[in-house]
């Protein structure tokens, strides 16, 4: 649009206003050829993350933050390109296989129907991976559950030394823990599906609280959040690089 | 018309009849009446008639003598040029070609079709007749693949033997119209079954002949029973704990039977064996079989169907091929700048093979690399330690800097140059030109010039580049268009790298649908560095694929079979020798010439291009053959041409000489096989010689009805356009006649007393 004024001391001529609108059509150009230059920076394979909506009734929306977060800092630390929102997916929906790696986390019962059960192993199977985090109380359930998904699959514990606690950091301690709730040490359990790591499953430790906004669990100190952090990037490079 | 170019001292002759004449100019006419709109009026003004009296009849006299000079001289100067077209008179020509192809054996009514041929050519004096009604000798040809020419007393003998291994109408005619010349060919008369098997569709390539092609078709339709099977080009390699497909095709032709057993047979031994069940009408079906290499070592296979008494022939019931199993250790090198899931989706595709063995390096941040080692990820190391360079089969470059590979460039260079290691690039996240290969001596290893990459993120779908293609691990559906269609219905790419120039040989495996000045953008494109095969995926991300369920009777699914198979095309399986030995196929064809490859280099692995290069072609029971190959362009390359003679398993021994010493020996077999093309489709083809005689101008009939087809030969006097240019400059007499007008002017001014 050209704003125009009227000219001082009269009656504004077509000249005056093609000329006080000149400068749009010099400039149009510019911008239009800055739009069709092609970018110099590709902007593909983005990565994200999205949470498992489950049944049950468990709160799988918890620490909505914190994938947010955890792929800001991948972007910001490694440059890795990432869409950094907080969005579910049923397992059911057939959006679930363009996101490889998946998140699920909450507190209560976590319960997956016999299609989703289906689903979700050809997914795993097929190169997909999942994250489950124990916010507090899902364990029971979660067990059960994937039992489910690979009958003859125990959740073996990763000792410390294992690569996922190795690769974009080292934490020599293996998985750390950030939230208190039982008094038991953290636990990172994994099942291997054809020689891969499908699903890691980190328990009493509750690394998504780590990765939530400050403040919003203020009992976590920036040194807790960091290593929280660190380990939620650790399990996203693993996903990426095995 | 041709007085008057006489007269001013152009000679028209060889054309004796002149059909049209056109004047043009140099400068065109538009020069010309600009040239006169400047020159007349400065005349007009310039012109002077003293101030003496003047009548106005000698005023115009004299003013018209000089413009006519003037516009005369422009006309000149513009370059007037007359075109002259006529006709000279031709002697016509005629042909008459006998189809000698294998096909022109087959049987109907107790008599063969060259027999037929034959029977027209004597008892019928096809030729005498040709000659006593147009006034014209005929030459005389026989063709099969190719034509050859004929004399009287071969027709005459007709030592004529139904032998050729295929049917090239196309060729035939196009090399007898060349022979001949097509402006006086009169026609071409062709005693033929119309079988056309090979080359250039005719219906296409002939339509545009103006020498009409008169078809007397021998044979009869609707009498021919055959069973025949086919395969289509058979696996030559299988990896050990693998399978390889064979796809085939089963064409009957009145057999009583709708099911047909297939059996396979090993090295002899019984192997396996399928029903196939024709629905009614159904005359081609397909099939396809899985064959397990479970033991390694090379194996010939026979495929056949049953004998059924009154075939056509019983030579197309068998058909073999020969399978090579090796024991495939394949390392596959990764070398990441940043993670990626497109990689962790390779490397689930490669765990599916137990051969397969993943070694890597990704690098997560400044001095922090994660090794892969066999498969296995290990805890991060400040620095990379590329050893496995030295004996990767494959390396898989996904966005690495250049700088990092620089210190290995010759390495890696000279291991893809002589064939050991193949070359997989990945999209990197912002290119390769910014990676620093634009500079560095590893830009030779592109499909691509780097110079120009742009990105461009248009979500776009894979295009099979070629529906038939050659690279088996492009075919991942039994069924050409399934197959298209299934890479077409690919998920999409998030958009592609661009370039503005592939190198020369580079060739597009997959394109896409992005276009860039009209032409699809290429996605996935290949090229040859030395002996070494080099991949590059243009765009991604390709894991989504990975997730794509298709339904397939495999057991392996089609995501992993296109990445494995890729990685061992790529790997370019070579034995480790400085003498190598390349067949087109494991199967050739008795009287079809395949070309064989020798690549040689010295103890370092570099070509060797003034090596002696032999072979010895031997088969059992047989004479063995030499071969001797010349040296071609592409380094440490030499070629040499077989036409086998027999069927049977033929072994080649290779060997170079270099300065007097051997340098070693390469070894080989080709197991060659009865060309069956001839009794594919063995109707006679009345449609399509009807067609291509009505395309051209002439007429198809049965040999039986010659008379008529000659009633149709017009023997109409031969002649043949001719157009000649002459420069009105050169006239002698136009040029006295322009002279002729200032000089008239000046006499008759000097008569007025005029200056």
């Amino acid at each position: 649009m050209c704003m125009t004024r009227p000219a001082r001391g009269g009656k504004r001529t077509t000249g005056a206003r093609m000329a006080q609108c000149g400068w749009i059509w010099i400039i149009l150009p510019f911008w239009l050829a800055i739009l069709t230059i092609p970018a110099s920076g590709a902007e593909w394979g983005t990565i994200a993350i999205p949470r498992i909506q489950y049944g049950g009734g468990g709160d799988w929306y918890t620490d909505p933050t914190s994938m947010p977060n955890l792929l800001k800092a991948a972007a910001e630390r490694f440059n890795l390109p990432t869409r950094p929102e907080h969005f579910p997916i049923r397992i059911s929906d057939q959006a679930l296989f363009t996101y490889p790696l998946l998140y699920l986390t909450g507190h209560g019962n976590v319960k997956f129907e016999d299609q989703e059960v289906n689903r979700l192993v050809t997914y795993l199977d097929n190169g997909g991976f999942l994250w489950i985090d124990d916010c507090y109380g899902i364990d029971k359930s979660i067990r059960r559950e994937l039992r489910k998904l690979y009958p003859d699959k125990e959740p073996a514990l990763l000792p410390a030394d294992h690569p996922i606690y190795r690769t974009a950091y080292d934490l020599p301690q293996g998985l750390p823990k950030i939230h208190e709730h039982d008094g038991k040490p953290p636990q990172g359990y994994g099942i291997f599906s054809k020689g891969r790591l499908v699903i890691f499953y980190t328990y009493e430790t509750d690394i998504g609280d780590g990765l939530e906004d400050e403040g919003v669990h203020p009992e976590n100190t920036p040194e807790k959040r960091e290593e929280a952090m660190k380990m939620a990037l650790n399990i996203l490079f693993y996903a990426l690089s095995q | 018309m041709s007085t008057l170019l006489k007269l001013l001292g152009f000679e028209t002759a060889p054309i004796q009849t002149i059909e049209s004449v056109r004047l043009t100019l140099g400068w065109g006419w538009a020069g010309l009446i600009l040239a006169l709109l400047v020159a007349v009026p400065a005349f007009l003004l310039t012109y002077r008639v003293e101030d003496k009296p003047c009548s106005r009849p000698l005023f115009f006299t004299l003013t018209g003598l000089r413009l006519a000079f003037v516009a005369g001289l422009l006309v000149l100067l513009a370059g007037l040029k007359c075109t002259v077209s006529g006709w000279i008179p031709q002697k016509n020509k005629l042909a008459v070609v006998i189809d000698t192809s294998r096909s022109m054996s087959i049987r109907e009514e107790g008599v063969s079709r060259l027999e037929r041929v034959q029977e027209a050519l004597g008892k019928g004096r096809l030729i005498e007749t040709l000659e006593r009604r147009t006034g014209i000798t005929p030459a005389l040809f026989s063709f099969a693949g190719s034509v050859a020419p004929l004399s009287r007393d071969d027709v005459a003998s007709f030592g004529l033997a139904p032998d050729g291994p295929q049917t090239n109408l196309t060729r035939a005619v196009t090399d007898i119209t060349n022979h001949l010349g097509e402006g006086n060919l009169l026609g071409v008369i062709l005693l033929t079954d119309g079988a056309h098997n090979t080359g250039d569709n005719p219906l296409d390539a002939l339509a545009r002949h103006r020498t009409p092609l008169y078809f007397l078709g021998t044979g009869r339709t609707g009498q021919v029973s055959d069973l025949a099977i086919s395969l289509e080009r058979p696996p030559s390699v299988g990896y050990l704990n693998s399978l390889v497909r064979l796809r085939g095709e089963l064409r009957i032709q009145r057999i009583a039977s709708n099911t047909i057993p297939i059996t396979i047979t090993k090295d002899g031994a019984p192997f396996s064996s399928i029903d196939v069940t024709a629905s009614p009408g159904q005359s081609r079906i397909p099939f396809a079989i899985n064959i397990p290499c479970d033991t390694e070592g090379a194996f010939t296979f026979a495929v056949s169907v049953p004998k059924f008494p009154g075939e056509l022939t019983h030579e197309n019931n068998e058909t073999g091929f020969l399978l090579k199993v090796v024991k495939e250790r394949l390392k596959i090198l990764m070398l990441a700048g940043s993670p990626g899931w497109d990689q962790t989706f390779i490397r689930s595709a490669a765990r599916s093979d137990p051969n397969a063995h993943v070694y890597g390096w990704t690098r997560v941040g400044e001095n922090r690399w994660l090794p892969t080692v066999d498969s296995e990820l290990k805890a991060a190391v400040p620095a990379p330690v590329l050893t496995d360079l030295e004996d990767a089969d494959v390396v898989i470059l996904a966005g690495m800097p250049a700088s990092v590979l620089e210190p290995h460039a010759e390495l890696l260079l000279g291991r893809i140059e002589a064939g050991k290691t193949g070359l997989l690039i990945l999209p990197g996240l912002s290119g390769y030109a910014d990676l620093g290969y634009a500079g560095s001596k590893l830009k030779t290893l592109f499909p691509v010039e780097l110079a120009g990459e742009a990105w461009v993120g248009t979500p776009c779908s894979l295009v099979l580049a070629a529906r038939d293609t050659p690279y088996a691990f492009l075919r991942l559906l039994d069924d050409p268009i399934e197959n298209q269609e299934f890479f077409a219905s690919l998920p999409k790419l998030d958009g592609l790298f661009t370039y503005q120039a592939r190198k020369s040989g580079a060739e597009t495996l997959l394109s896409s649908t992005i276009e860039r000045n009209g032409a699809a953008q290429p996605a996935f494109l290949t090229h040859r560095v030395g002996q070494g095969n080099v991949a590059m995926l243009c765009g991604g991300p390709l894991w989504p694929m990975g997730f794509t369920q298709v339904p397939t009777d495999r057991t392996i699914r089609p995501y992993t079979a296109f990445v494995m198979n890729t990685l061992k095309w790529l790997a370019n399986r070579r034995e480790d020798a400085q003498v190598t030995l390349e067949l087109p196929s494991s199967r050739g064809f008795t009287g079809q010439p395949a070309v064989l490859r020798v690549w040689v280099s010295d103890t370092r692995r570099r070509p060797v291009d003034t090596a002696q290069v032999s072979a010895q072609m031997s088969t059992a029971g047989g004479e063995p053959v030499s071969l001797t190959f010349t040296a071609t362009t592409e380094k440490g390359c030499y070629e040499s041409t077989f036409i086998p003679a027999a069927r049977g398993l033929h072994t080649i021994t290779a060997k170079a000489v270099h300065q007097g010493s051997l340098l070693g020996e390469a070894r080989g077999q080709l197991l060659v096989e009865v060309p069956t093309a001839e009794f594919d489709d063995p109707e006679v083809r009345t449609d399509l010689m009807s067609r291509l005689a009505s395309s051209t101008g002439g007429a198809y009939r049965p040999v039986e009805a010659r008379d008529a087809l000659l009633e149709a030969i017009r023997p109409t006097p031969g002649k043949k356009q001719e157009t000649k240019s002459f420069e009105a400059r050169d006239s002698g007499l136009l040029l006295a006649l322009l002279l002729a007008l200032p000089l008239a002017e000046w006499i008759i001014r000097r008569k007025r007393g005029f200056s």
